[in-house]
């Protein structure tokens, strides 16, 4: 017959687990790294945020985790990684490749406009400019996204040391953090002119006449000769086919 | 799933890849808020139960009328025969009123890029006379888009007024041109007899 003391960890083992806290040190799998990796490229695809302290624990685990993985299998999770990002890449750049036609467009529809002190104009202008960051943050995230998913096969083919990747990422970190800061700051900035506009288009013709618009549309066309030498518009093109011929 | 239905949600698919056709062409239609501007009004499907309302969708654009097509498709693939023949025709109509606006708007479009051309061809050449060629380009767009805006099967009456409107503002630029050059032409030679006058005084 088998005696057992009430109260022992025999007797209820489940309870003594949870009192305390009995944890078996669960060792890391391929899945455990996919998961952290997709969890990452999310965050910068989603926010344009990258948490660095997450990016250096998954760096150190997928380095302690591969060492004991074989040639093949390196090579088919670095294989998987480098699918799960260029699936969001290819996404990203399709947009960004939107808001390019769409800037162009834009700008095309301003250079025609003759009376440049128009409030419209000034309206677009802002659109484009928004348009503008909204490109540069896509530029952003893809450069951040295509760094991050290099540094991680690097990581897991050549076992690249986590210090060593951990420099190169922290470079994209600070650049991917200032677009996203410079686009939200301008989002604050657009939302604020847009309502201005509105309210100025009526106050402007009793009390500052001609004269405020005038100092607007002079600002805004520099802004728009910048924007056009950048992404080109019908007259650019024109322009340079006359050149050619 | 019926054969029927199967065919009615294939459709609704095949829909899928016209919109993301014009996607890519829309946003080359500047002139008409790349694509934004609202244009014509379609059937809306309304399933309640085991009522179904049929109604007019106020004027939308024509990317949103082919999702509001496809949607409706996809609604009505598993109503009865005889209900969904009489909303398929209401849709057949949309569809080809969808066809036929991008058909014109795609004419337009030429038209509007001619404009563009004139335009900066008068940049070019004109100097400070481009202005008036620049106003009057940018009417005729705002013309045009207002023809879209209000009834689109203008269009067909109307292009041929527009095409001469374009051709008597190619024919301003010539006038203004040959003005300008004579103008360069008289200010050189009031130049060169000052020159000599100099000349003679030294």
């Amino acid at each position: 017959m088998l005696l057992v003391k009430v109260g022992t960890p025999q007797a209820c083992p489940g309870e003594f687990e949870l009192l305390f806290k009995w944890k078996k040190s669960k060792k890391p799998t391929v899945e455990d790294i996919i998961e952290k990796v997709k969890d990452l490229r999310d965050l910068i695809n989603m926010s344009g945020r990258l948490n660095p302290s997450e990016l250096r624990d998954t760096l150190r685990m997928i380095a302690d985790t591969v060492s004991t993985l074989s040639e093949v299998e390196r090579d088919r999770l670095a294989r998987q990684i480098d699918e799960l990002f260029d699936e969001k890449i290819s996404i990203r750049k399709g947009w960004r490749e939107e808001n390019v036609r769409k800037i162009r467009g834009l700008l095309k529809e301003i250079s025609m406009v003759p009376n440049k002190q128009d409030p419209i104009v000034k309206t677009k202008m802002l659109r484009a400019e928004k348009l503008d960051m909204q490109i540069r943050m896509d530029d952003a995230t893809i450069e951040a996204m295509l760094q991050i998913k290099e540094t991680i096969v690097d990581t897991i083919r050549r076992g690249m040391e986590p210090f060593e990747a951990w420099a190169a990422v922290t470079r994209i970190t600070s650049v991917l953090t200032d677009y996203a800061e410079e686009l939200s700051a301008m989002q604050e900035e657009y939302e604020a002119t847009i309502g201005e506009v509105s309210t100025d288009v009526t106050s402007l013709m009793q009390t500052y006449g001609i004269t405020t618009a005038e100092k607007v549309s002079e600002a805004g066309e520099g802004r728009l000769k910048e924007l056009i030498e950048k992404y080109g518009s019908s007259e650019t093109e024109h322009e340079h086919s006359a050149e050619e011929t | 799933m019926s054969k029927n239905n199967a065919e009615i949600i294939n459709i609704a698919n095949q829909i899928d890849n016209i919109y993301e056709k014009l996607r890519s062409r829309v946003m080359d239609w500047w002139w008409l808020d790349q694509g934004d501007a609202p244009l014509i009004s379609v059937t809306l499907v309304k399933i309640e139960g085991k009522n179904i309302k049929v109604e007019r969708s106020p004027k939308v654009s024509l990317l949103v009328a082919l999702r509001t097509i496809r949607d409706s498709l996809r609604k009505i693939s598993n109503l009865k025969s005889n209900d969904r023949l009489s909303i398929i025709h209401e849709i057949t109509k949309d569809f080809l009123n969808i066809y036929e606006s991008t058909m014109r708007i795609m004419d337009a479009n030429d038209f509007i890029k001619k404009l563009e051309e004139i335009t900066s061809t008068a940049n070019r050449v004109l100097g400070n006379e481009a202005k008036t060629i620049q106003t009057d380009t940018y009417n005729l767009i705002m013309k045009i888009k207002d023809i879209f805006l209000t009834n689109p099967k203008e269009w067909d009456r109307k292009r041929e007024v527009l095409q001469a409107e374009i051709n008597s503002i190619r024919k301003k630029i010539e006038k203004l041109r040959s003005k300008v050059v004579s103008a360069e032409a008289v200010e050189k030679k009031v130049r060169e007899e000052e020159g000599e006058l100099l000349e003679e005084e030294a």
